[in-house]
């Protein structure tokens, strides 16, 4: 649970995205995303309940190898697709806020290199690690909403009668960044609790601190939302406390911890998306051409400086996601009987 | 049988030979075997007319226990007419008590390994059996306070190296039958006594037969200290953290028995090894449940503050000072930056100095003898207290942190070396990369301390995975009247399994 | 397999290696990224800027001055702390480029404390551009006019041991508390600037050089800025008699405890006087210390401030602090009338009969009333500007009003109405 809400909130820390629509219209897309999240992980987690011991990608090796190996490439695919962007999100957040602090190359392969490390310890570590980092963030969320307490004001607030496109978007948006239903199929094995309670326990985490985050938002900073990148961010800048000057450096680690949880457990699951099909090979061996992949796709974006944030962009995560998370899953539910229950 | 004694016995095939019937080949044997040792004693004695011998190693058995509890019984023994060998066994294993430990043995594997723990043996002509007296009289560290795990209000016992002495102190404090010793010879020279102590309905079967199997396999010529196994014990887990905690403390020792570990001792280590063991118990003492529960709460928040400040206090102030000053009061910037003008090195530059060579002073002061200790910090006082920072070489801020650290870090001894190596680690990730150096770095010790797994139970249990109950005992210390009634051993730990 | 397995472990070992290797050598080669210690970095306390007569901008970096440094007490309280270096470019940017290269050191505005905006700032675009984007300009740093030229206010040197930037800061902290001062952080002036179509009010700072004759001074500068039409009559009444105290705590703040030392001729110190009325982003008119007080009161953002009372014939002190405000937006005879309710709470330095106490506070209640007309008459009605949050109060109460005035908020406020109703609370 705390992996996947470690994992997809680092979208919601990095992009609060108020300058395409304003927070009435943020509010009410993204609880329509999250009540659409919570009917698509529905197929999964039936998935699980049929087959708790498998994941997906030995599911469809069992009924066909070539399925299963074509399987795995697609999830593999996905990992690294979500790490490209992930690694694009971080690099331009460091673009904006730290610009000459250090080569963004460099900050993407460290991060990189220690998620690696970190994949190659294997889930468990991850998962306790995701629970540090996990404690981090909200102590971070905590402390500077303490600190901004008395700067919070009402009139900061203004409402507007939400438009029908601003929340269609801000649901769309939302919906491209449903990565955990690329991460469950994969991790479902690994999940001690009930596939449910960690699934719909990420949301309802996600979706407090969501509001958590907005609410603070909106009260502090008023109208300069319409003109911030990083509004989370821009927080800190203006959080002070006794021993701290400005809060904003304090909260790059709880970005940075977040995102290397991400990139660690995409990693992981590409890891054994791949070694699913093709047992030959040491999935380790995997792991690293994952990781050097997902680097090397980044490389030229972030060599560039274009962090190619486009619609279309969305429009391609959001099918991939749909595609691999709900459609999938979908079809090894209601599908045929695998040979497994014939028999 | 009798083509084996037939077999000339030497020093490598003495361990299942039989003793020879005959006293004078079996002396003759024990001294090829030997290499005719100059400690090897064999003091030949006619014991109601028969020949016999008893045989011991200097210095190990007690010479007037020996006079008192073997020579003089076995003189009074006359038996009046015939008396066949058989008689003398007789008497010798059954009809005297010479001491409280006798052995009768067989072959000269076995021979050996009594005598040289301090046993007396009393060899007889026609006889392939001896008899061993437990007359132990080598010379031994007495009982005393614990030097490496200090305390105030706790016991003042420590381990010494004998391991019966330390069995008996544990033994003391845990009058259950279910407290096992179960005890086995390891080390192919050295044939070390090393003891698994563990209290049977508390301790996993799983991890005791782990632990047990782990020891079994181990390879080695000599076990001389704790070092030569907790390797083994580890496994093949490479992380700088070890899953084996060691103690010289008896009631330590018990404590982590009644929760559930298992316990080795080594003879001649004062030190004993604990497995499984957990990261947050290097913040644990024996103090910790003498003192009142609010005070040892506020202690046990002042050391998990104390790791961070030794771990990172200087990477962090290096990474601030050199790539976000923003974060510092205005004040405390100004006051920083007006000393680090007359300095001619960077601060990360000088932090490195700095703690290279408090790292060199603090291995000089353990390394030299006592009387010349005293003199390194008298050196370290002057050079960088005083030279250093009048002459401007370094500047006083950075030595106020470099102080707080080395300070910080006397408070965690058990954890000095991973804290000294990821202390350099964080300066060097603060000073190339600030803030996101330092978190990285971070990143590396949480998964290194996350992957180690000792025995089953996750190293950072119960923090992550999170054990509610567990927790009690982590950022606070209950009092007795729960923690008794409430007690967590490790299986009830969330994440542990295979126990 | 073996041979494989190690030939994987040494190939990522070397791998990781180099990519380290290649990390530091890229952070330390390439000139961008190089890591600058603090004695690399000018630590700019305040920034000040003006426009010459050409048109160009002056930029005034307030920074440590090294002569108060030491290795064992680095801040050197008998000192001044502070210097200033200035210098000429087409923009902003450059200008600090010019600074740095004066110094031979790289600018570090993450601590700066204030951006100080000369009188000769007449167009708010470019400062505000840069000073949102700029990289580590803090969201919470002041921004305020003055009445002479940046410059010459960031040139003050203070004697205390604190740094004028820090010691304006500190003026400004207790002037908001007493309500003789506009709220002035940066994000509080984006915000106005963004809701309302370009409207703000930035205090102007005032240098006096005797803080003994400081009270004199202050009664007789609020003219000395001309932003065009609407100048202020100059002239402060009764009102600015009662803000004596609050006056008083500026300038022994801004003077760095220089009461003892007043007769020194170059001793100088500074206050708050009045505030500019920004609209459009451009400096409109100014508003007295009153009117200021009276914006105060009705936005309720004063935590405590004196007045004095007349009670018989001698005055007396009485403390007077906003607790509570509720408004009521109503639409009567075409007009938007805001009903707006301020509670205020009354402390009296001297146990007075009750009968007494009603007297003072009923000529200190209608004392405020009178800042909180002035306010209005001022802003509102000369000035035609959404200084009381107008717009704020509209969207949260009357939607339709709110989109009228997103059309058109010049025609909205022309028919606002403010009425003020005290509570007092002795």
């Amino acid at each position: 649970m705390v992996i996947l809400f470690t994992a997809r909130i680092f979208y919601s820390m990095t992009f609060v995205p108020f300058i395409y629509s304003d927070v009435t219209c943020r509010i009410i897309g993204f609880s329509i995303s999250v009540i659409i999240e919570g009917l698509v992980v529905i197929p999964v987690i039936i998935l699980y309940r049929k087959h708790p011991d498998k994941n997906i990608c030995q599911l469809a090796y069992e009924k066909s190898k070539v399925l299963g190996i074509l399987i795995g490439i697609a999830f593999a695919i996905a990992a690294v697709m979500l790490m490209n962007r992930l690694f694009r999100y971080f690099g331009y957040f460091m673009y904006v806020t730290f610009p000459n602090f250090l080569p963004l190359w460099v900050v993407i392969g460290a991060i990189a290199v220690v998620a690696f490390y970190a994949a190659f310890q294997g889930v468990e570590a991850i998962a306790r690690s995701a629970g540090i980092a996990f404690v981090f963030f909200i102590l971070s969320v905590i402390i500077v909403t303490i600190a901004l307490w008395t700067k919070m004001s009402f009139t900061n607030v203004t409402y507007n009668y939400p438009k029908l496109e601003h929340i269609s978007f801000e649901v769309f948006f939302e919906m491209s960044k449903y990565c955990e239903l690329v991460l469950f199929p994969i991790l479902y094995p690994y999940v001690k609790e009930k596939a449910g309670k960690s699934l719909y326990g990420a949301i309802a985490l996600r979706l407090i601190t969501v509001y958590a985050i907005i609410i603070v938002c909106t009260l502090t900073l008023g109208s300069y939302l319409n003109i911030s990148k990083f509004p989370f961010f821009d927080l800190g800048t203006y959080a002070e406390t006794f021993i701290i000057e400005r809060l904003d450096t304090f909260l790059l680690p709880a970005w940075i911890l977040v995102a290397f949880v991400k990139t660690s457990i995409l990693m992981f699951i590409g890891k054994i998306a791949l070694s699913t099909g093709l047992k030959k090979v040491k999935s380790n061996v995997f792991l690293l051409i994952i990781a050097v992949t997902a680097f090397a796709v980044t490389l030229p974006a972030v060599l560039q400086e274009k962090w190619y944030f486009s619609n279309m962009d969305k429009a391609i995560y959001t099918i991939v996601i749909f595609a691999l998370g709900v459609l999938l899953p979908l079809v090894f539910c209601f599908g045929k009987g695998d040979k497994n229950e014939n028999e | 049988m009798e083509k084996k004694t037939v077999v000339k016995v030497n020093e490598n095939n003495y361990e299942t030979a039989l003793i020879s019937k005959s006293l004078k080949q079996a002396l003759l044997d024990l001294k090829i075997i030997s290499g005719k040792t100059m400690d090897l004693n064999i003091m030949e004695v006619e014991i109601s007319e028969h020949k016999c011998a008893v045989v011991s190693i200097e210095g190990m058995a007690s010479t007037s226990s020996m006079a008192e509890l073997v020579f003089r019984p076995l003189m009074k023994f006359n038996v009046k007419g015939y008396a066949t060998e058989d008689d003398v066994f007789k008497f010798l294993t059954k009809q005297s008590l010479l001491s409280a430990e006798r052995k009768i043995l067989t072959t000269y594997g076995e021979v050996f390994l009594t005598l040289f723990s301090g046993f007396a043996l009393v060899f007889i002509d026609g006889c392939d059996k001896c008899v061993a007296y437990g007359i132990q009289g080598f010379d031994k560290r007495s009982i005393e306070e614990p030097t490496s795990d200090g305390n105030l209000n706790g016991s003042h016992e420590g381990f010494i190296e004998t391991i019966r002495t330390n069995i008996s102190l544990v033994r003391r404090r845990l009058k259950t039958p279910k407290l096992r010793f179960d005890m086995q010879q390891i080390g192919t020279d050295s044939k070390t006594d090393v003891c698994v102590a563990y209290i049977t309905d508390k301790a996993p079967q799983g991890v005791i037969n782990k632990i047990k199997e782990n020891l079994n396999k181990i390879d080695l010529d000599t076990i001389l200290t704790t070092g030569y196994v907790e390797p083994f014990l580890q496994g093949k887990h490479k992380s700088m953290f070890s899953n084996v905690v060691s103690t010289d403390r008896p009631d330590t020792f018990c404590a982590k028995l009644n929760e559930g570990r298992v316990g080795i001792m080594i003879d001649g280590v004062p030190l004993t090894l604990i497995c499984p063991s957990l990261f947050i118990e290097n913040f644990q003492t024996i103090d910790d449940y003498v003192n009142k529960p609010f005070y040892t709460t506020y202690i046990r928040w002042i050391k998990y503050i104390a790791f961070f400040l030794a771990i990172a206090l200087p990477g962090v102030c290096v990474a601030i000072s050199t790539n976000h000053p923003e974060i510092l009061t205005h004040k405390f910037l100004m006051n920083i930056a007006a000393s680090e003008e007359v300095t001619p090195y960077s601060f990360f530059f000088e932090a490195i100095i700095i703690t290279i060579m408090y790292e060199l002073m603090r291995e000089a002061g353990i390394r030299l003898p006592k009387a010349i200790g005293g003199a390194v910090s008298i050196v370290g006082a002057l050079i960088i207290g005083d030279a250093a920072v009048s002459s401007s070489l370094i500047s006083a801020p950075l030595l106020i942190i470099i102080g707080l650290t080395a300070t910080a870090s006397f408070v965690i001894p058990n954890l000095n070396p991973q804290i000294s190596v990821f202390r350099m680690l964080f300066i060097i990730a603060g000073g190339f990369a600030g803030l996101f150096g330092i978190t990285l770095c971070f990143a590396f010790l949480l998964i290194n301390i996350s992957s180690l797994e000792s025995y089953g139970v996750p190293y950072n249990a119960p923090l992550s995975p999170f054990t509610f109950r567990a927790m009690r005992d982590v950022f606070t210390r209950p009092s007795f009247l729960k923690l008794g009634r409430t007690k967590t051993i490790i299986e009830d730990l969330n994440g542990a399994k295979n126990l | 397999m073996r041979m494989s397995k190690i030939f994987f472990k040494k190939l990522l070992v070397t791998a990781i290696c180099v990519f380290n290797i290649l990390s530091l050598c890229s952070c330390n080669a390439t000139g961008k990224y190089e890591k600058l210690d603090l004695d690399q970095r000018i630590i700019v306390n305040a920034m000040g800027i003006d426009i010459t007569k050409d048109g160009k901008f002056e930029v005034t970096l307030q920074i440590l001055a090294q002569e108060g440094a030491g290795t064992n007490t680095p801040i050197d309280p008998s000192k001044p702390n502070s210097t200033t270096v200035a210098q000429v470019a087409d923009t902003i940017p450059a200008a600090i480029e010019r600074c740095e290269t004066d110094l031979g050191k790289t600018a570090f505005l993450g601590h700066t404390e204030l951006v100080l905006l000369g009188k000769s700032v007449t167009d708010l675009n470019p400062v505000m551009d840069y000073v949102i984007n700029a990289q580590g300009i803090s969201l919470g740093i002041f921004m305020a006019y003055t009445d002479i030229t940046a410059k010459e206010i960031l040139d003050i040197k203070v004697n205390s041991g604190a740094y004028s930037g820090e010691a304006l800061k500190e003026v400004f902290e207790e002037s908001l508390k007493n309500g003789i001062s506009t709220e002035c952080e940066l994000i509080k002036h984006i915000d106005n600037i963004e809701d309302t179509n370009g409207t703000t009010v930035m205090p102007i700072i005032k240098k006096i050089k005797d803080p003994i004759k400081s009270s004199e001074e202050k009664d007789n500068s609020s003219s000395e800025l001309d932003f065009g039409e609407s100048n202020s009559d100059g002239k402060i009444e009764a009102g600015n008699e009662k803000l004596e105290g609050g006056g008083g705590d500026d300038s022994s703040s801004g003077g760095g405890g220089s009461s003892g030392g007043s007769e020194k001729a170059e001793q100088t110190a500074f206050y708050i006087d009045g505030a500019v009325i920004v609209k459009n982003k451009k400096p409109h008119s100014v508003m007295t210390r009153d009117e200021i007080a009276g914006l105060s009161f009705i936005n309720s953002s004063v935590a405590k401030q004196t007045f004095n009372a007349k009670l018989g014939d001698m005055l007396t002190a009485v403390n007077v602090s906003s607790t509570k405000k509720d408004t009521k937006v109503s639409i009567k005879d075409n007009r938007i009338v805001f009903d707006i309710h301020l509670t205020i709470s009354y402390e009296f330095y001297i146990n007075y009969s009750e009968e007494e106490q009603k007297e003072a506070a009923k000529d200190v209640t209608e004392q405020i009333y009178s800042l909180c007309y002035k306010a209005i008459d001022k802003a509102l009605k000369q000035e035609n500007a959404d200084i009381f949050g107008i717009h704020s109060l509209l969207n949260h109460n009357d939607y339709r009003l709110y989109q009228e005035y997103m059309k058109n908020p010049e025609r909205v406020l022309k028919l606002v109405d403010i009425n003020i109703n005290l509570n007092p609370q002795i």
